[in-house]
């Protein structure tokens, strides 16, 4: 540890020079040296302290970096990652400057490149990181806190993002009372819903679905009745999907073809750690509950209203599925509609509908919510200007989630707007998003459509939806065929997050997202078991009286001693 | 007397290689002792805690881990044999064509999935063994049950060792043709006027002729005993058949990799490794017992 200290410190030492020497370079004689010092001070102090105040000299901080291989610049630009329309928008706000410590093409890049930063302990000043990167950062003393940042420079939009979901996202980058990242919030993406073929069903004169039972019967007509034309046996039921690691029929809620709905209709929450009935925290997919979850689906997939595939589809076939017409029903969030465009491109009367089921014995939905976080922006440890990050971010927040930006008249301004309407460049250090930002955002376009809320008084994001989906109503008033992006626009924004809106849900909140210690060791066998047992009782190769077996077997292969070490994380 | 003089220019043609082996297999072996500790990243490797031989212990207590080497091993030797198998059937069918440029094409088709990666191979693989593809469309019409290939355990570890047969037999062939071309015209020759029917000649020539090409390939390819396939298996499988199908390498990927326990990850590839090692100096013993030929 002392030796890394000594590095930190011998680089902190040489770059205090630099900085020494490019300051004595800009000033002509001593005395004028000492004044401009003085006045610096107190400049830097103003900077460091407040959040729009920009640096008295440029700060360049390095910086990892996804920049993707098909990222586009304005044409005829010379523009890259560290010169845009963002960094020249940056520098005039705040007088800051990136360097690129690396660049990633993708995801798996980056992560690649974070451990290499990682290992070689030569970290950039500012990095994009996933929670368990984060926290082993920080259990490590590599990062910068950034409580007194957060408290000085953080701008009002800001704590009231964090606020939208009562501050958990900032709860889970904080480490003993100290605040070590500023992360980046997931979006709810509301309930989960039924999407059904509202032209199958009209064609075979099918009721809207309110049961369990309806539903049964609607996905059994749409398999043996074919009222998509494919051919006898062509017809695919519901789709589960069972892909890779990151995929599986339940788990990661309001994500596309999962079942979901199923299991909190009776009360249980597969992949979940809740509060269970005498308040201490149990794993959902262990839980007695899950029985009659599982008897529905292994019910299904025995009558065919489950595709009898699933184990060895990936996303892509389904998706494939759904787009050719070969399905007509599957879960998924309010955003199924940018997954279907494709069917729309093929078929211009393929109509979907949405519903939000099944019910449980209150006639409601529940839902479980989601990881506060995507992802945590981390400041190296003896990083000169830690509250750089906080600063940058609330300037991209308030021009984007915001109205800042219908105020500025400034040229750097317009080329920022423009830069973010065409998704040109990179966004160095990004915003992030209102936990309800889908909700919001139907709420303000509806409000604009009705012409009780001025089209300018939303945010620049909100305001293309709302020109988009006015495009989509203009076409189909003219009774032409409405452009693809807007189709899928309208759908997702005004139809299903209409019925998201709507609809009132139950929301179960998950107690624990971390991961304990000998989670990292024994929780990929315990998911084995789990996964293998649960698939094969729902495609009938074991039936649903094994489930108490599996749970059983589950604690004794080390659930039971992870149980107990969530119970103290969160007690 | 110019002999060593001669050799010196062997050795510099073997440099490059000896220094790609010396920077990309000698040097990392350093790795090693990250599977005697708890490796963290941060912490690096002089600074990570020595826990022994837990990671080796935790291996070993998998509730799967018995499973696991099982699958490993029955999917690695059945495609050892069927990989020395089929290519030498194959070419030894090869070599009675006489006809030059149907031989030579046929050479060619038969080699090219090699080069097709497996994930596209994968998809292949999928289509045709799916539950609605042309392999269950002719079960149907012969009048039999349509078998889900890719969901079954019983099924699973045949479709891994035939379908990487069938990627791999066409360039597996090719060392058993040369070989073949290096065997006496004359004995054939000598054969025939002595009355050897055709059988008689694959026999008591060629077979004999190509056996220590055989030994040596099958010596080549113990050592991989524990290298099942991760990109054919990876690719194809699926959690219901992790109990036939989950092999070494992918187990490891999904603990290793994805939950990051780069020590766990190298624990596995040290006992692959030393596997290999005592694996490759048994069947060289054995090879050079049995016949002339040695490896080293």
């Amino acid at each position: 540890m002392s030796k890394k200290l000594k590095q930190i410190f011998s680089m902190l030492l040489a770059m205090t020079m630099v900085t020494g020497l490019l300051g004595g370079c800009a000033g002509s004689s001593g005395s004028v040296d000492t004044i401009t010092d003085i006045k610096d001070t107190g400049a830097q102090n103003a900077a460091a302290t407040s959040t729009y105040e920009p640096y008295p000299e440029t700060v360049t901080y390095t910086i990892g970096l996804r920049v993707r291989a098909d990222v586009a610049y304005p044409e005829g630009s010379t523009d890259t990652a560290e010169e845009s329309a963002y960094t020249r928008f940056m520098k005039s706000k705040l007088n800051i400057q990136n360097k690129n410590a690396f660049e990633a093409a993708d995801d798996n890049d980056y992560n690649q490149k974070v451990s290499m930063a990682i290992t070689s302990g030569d970290i950039p000043d500012i990095m994009n990181v996933t929670y368990d990167d984060f926290k082993e950062l920080a259990e490590n003393d590599m990062l910068e806190d950034l409580t007194e940042a957060y408290n000085n420079c953080a701008s009002d939009l800001m704590k009231e993002i964090y606020a939208s979901n009562d501050n958990r996202s900032l709860d889970m980058a904080t480490i003993d009372g100290k605040l070590y990242a500023i992360p980046t919030t997931a979006i709810s993406s509301g309930p989960e819903m039924l999407w059904l073929r509202g032209d199958w069903m009209d064609k075979l004169g099918l009721e809207e679905p309110k049961t369990l039972e309806d539903i049964e019967n609607i996905v059994k007509a749409f398999v043996k009745q074919d009222p998509g034309e494919n051919g006898a046996g062509k017809t695919v039921g519901i789709p589960l999907c069972v892909d890779g690691d990151t995929n599986y029929i339940y788990g990661n809620y309001s994500g596309a073809y999962k079942a979901n709905n199923i299991f909190t209709s009776f009360g249980a929450y597969p992949e979940q750690w809740v509060e269970g009935k005498d308040g201490t925290a149990v794993y959902g997919s262990v839980q007695p509950e899950m029985k009659q979850g599982l008897q529905v689906l292994a019910d299904w997939y025995k009558e065919g209203v489950i595709d009898q595939q699933l184990a060895v589809r990936t996303y892509d076939d389904i998706k494939a599925l759904v787009t050719d017409g070969k399905c007509g029903s599957y879960f998924c969030g309010w955003w199924a509609p940018y997954d279907l465009a494709g069917s729309y491109e093929l078929n211009p009367d393929v109509e979907w509908r949405a519903y939000i089921l099944p019910t449980g014995s209150d006639n409601k939905v529940t839902m479980w919510s989601g990881n506060p976080n995507q992802n945590y922006f981390v400041v190296r440890k003896g990083f000169e200007h830690p509250e750089l990050l906080v600063k940058a971010k609330s300037i991209t927040l308030d021009y984007n989630q915001g109205d800042a930006a219908y105020t500025d008249e400034s040229a750097e301004c317009k080329e920022y707007l423009d830069y973010v309407a065409h998704g040109y460049g990179v966004e160095v250090i990004g915003g992030f998003d209102w936990y309800d930002a889908a909700a919001r955002a139907y709420q303000h376009i509806s409000e604009a459509i009705d012409g009780t809320r001025n089209p300018d008084e939303m945010n620049a994001y909100e305001h293309s939806l709302y020109e988009s989906c006015t495009k989509y109503l203009e076409a189909v008033n003219n009774k032409e065929k409405p452009e693809k992006a807007n189709w899928l626009d309208y759908n997702a924004r005004m139809v299903a997050s209409k019925l998201m809106n709507d609809t009132e849900v139950n929301i179960v909140q998950p107690v624990f997202f971390s991961q304990t210690d000998s989670m990292s060791l024994m929780w990929e066998s315990l998911r084995t078991l789990e996964r293998t047992t649960i698939l094969k009782i729902v495609t009938n190769e074991l039936s649903v009286d094994e489930f108490d077996a599996f749970a059983e077997e589950w604690m004794n292969a080390g659930g039971q001693q992870i149980t107990e070490e969530v119970n103290e994380a969160i007690n | 007397m110019n002999r060593p003089k001669k050799q010196v220019y062997y050795h510099l043609m073997m440099l490059p290689g000896m220094i790609f082996l010396i920077i990309f297999n000698f040097i990392p072996m350093a790795g090693i002792v990250m599977a005697f500790q708890n490796f963290s990243p941060v912490k690096g490797i002089l600074e990570s805690k020595w826990v022994g031989l837990d990671n080796f212990r935790f291996i070993f207590s998998l509730p799967d881990s018995r499973q696991i080497f099982v699958n490993t091993i029955i999917i690695s030797l059945g495609k050892i044999m069927l990989g020395i198998l089929i290519p030498v059937c194959f070419s030894l069918m090869l070599n009675e064509i006489k006809v030059k440029f149907f031989k030579r094409t046929v050479q060619t088709i038969v080699y090219m999935p090699h080069f097709l990666s497996w994930v596209v191979f994968a998809a292949v693989v999928q289509s045709i063994f799916s539950y609605d593809g042309p392999v269950n469309v002719l079960l149907t019409v012969i009048g039999m049950e349509p078998v889900m290939f890719l969901g079954s355990n019983q099924w699973f570890r045949t479709l891994m060792v035939t379908t990487d047969s069938w990627k791999e037999f066409g360039y597996g062939s090719i060392i058993y043709l040369a070989a073949l071309t290096g065997i006496d015209p004359g004995l054939y020759e000598a054969a025939s006027i002595d009355g050897a029917s055709r059988w008689k000649r694959l026999l008591y020539i060629t077979l004999p002729g190509i056996m220590p090409i055989i030994l040596i390939m099958l010596t080549m390819a113990l050592p991989n005993i524990l290298n099942a396939g991760f990109d054919q298996i990876f690719n194809l499988y699926n959690p219901l058949v992790y109990e036939s199908g989950d092999i070494l390498d992918t187990y490891v990927y999904r603990v290793g990799m994805l939950k990051r326990q780069y020590s766990l990850g190298t624990a596995v590839g040290l006992i692959k490794s030393v596997v290999g090692m005592i694996l490759i100096l048994a069947a060289n013993k054995l090879v050079t017992t049995f016949s002339d030929r040695r490896m080293f």
